[in-house]
């Protein structure tokens, strides 16, 4: 983890008031993400998985999953870096899975970029705050 | 290759509105934030951009990219409960 401490990372609100942020993965690939305090671990739309290049076919483990309405197997992989803001998690795992294509976001920031900051989240400013 | 037109990240988003667009950022803030960038491809749907994001990457190393869709991100209507 690098970076200076206490980023305000400005996001957009979605519908239902979801907060979605601007995510760089291994310095060069921008995508928007939505920050889930309930997804442990931070996953990426198969596209996303495709375009920076992870082989889907030498995952580093299975882990299986579970969402409200099913539980499912998902092979996940590791990043060199993981961007928000000025903060920098290295090495991280990610899952990757297919999103709902009406879903317009490439995937979901999630417990294990988290906690490695103190997050706070400014709901009225669209803002998540990284310390 | 002729040069593309560079855009603020709100212009895209408005000559863009519905679609998927790869952008090739050009410009970033004091904070690393882009600001301005050239529409390279777009598309109707996620998928069209898989193929136009890995070639450009690899005819441009050190690129940085942003694909993104012009709009609403979670469309009116549609409650996420992932």
């Amino acid at each position: 983890m690098s970076g200076h401490r206490g980023d305000r990372v400005h996001g957009r609100r979605a519908y239902g008031g979801v907060l979605v942020i601007p995510c760089q993965l291994n310095e060069a690939y921008r995508y928007w993400f939505l920050a889930d305090t309930g997804t442990a671990m931070t996953m990426l739309s198969q596209q996303v998985a495709e375009e920076i290049g992870l082989d889907l076919s030498r995952p580093v483990r299975h882990e299986r999953i579970a969402s409200v309405h099913q539980v499912a197997q998902a092979p996940i992989l590791r990043l060199s870096s993981l961007q928000v803001g000025s903060q920098r998690a290295t090495n991280i795992e990610v899952l990757v899975l297919s999103l709902p294509p009406d879903l317009r976001v490439d995937g979901l920031l999630g417990v294990n970029f988290l906690e490695q900051f103190r997050p706070t989240f400014e709901f009225d400013q669209a803002t998540l705050v990284l310390r | 290759m002729s040069e593309k037109l560079e855009l603020t990240l709100e212009e895209i988003e408005a000559h863009h509105a519905g679609e998927w667009v790869l952008v090739e950022e050009t410009t970033w803030d004091e904070a690393g934030n882009p600001t301005k960038g050239a529409v390279v491809a777009r598309g109707n749907d996620r998928q069209s951009l898989v193929q136009p994001t890995r070639r450009l990457h690899t005819q441009k190393p050190g690129i940085k990219t942003f694909v993104f869709y012009a709009g609403p991100k979670v469309p009116e209507g549609l409650v996420v409960v992932l």
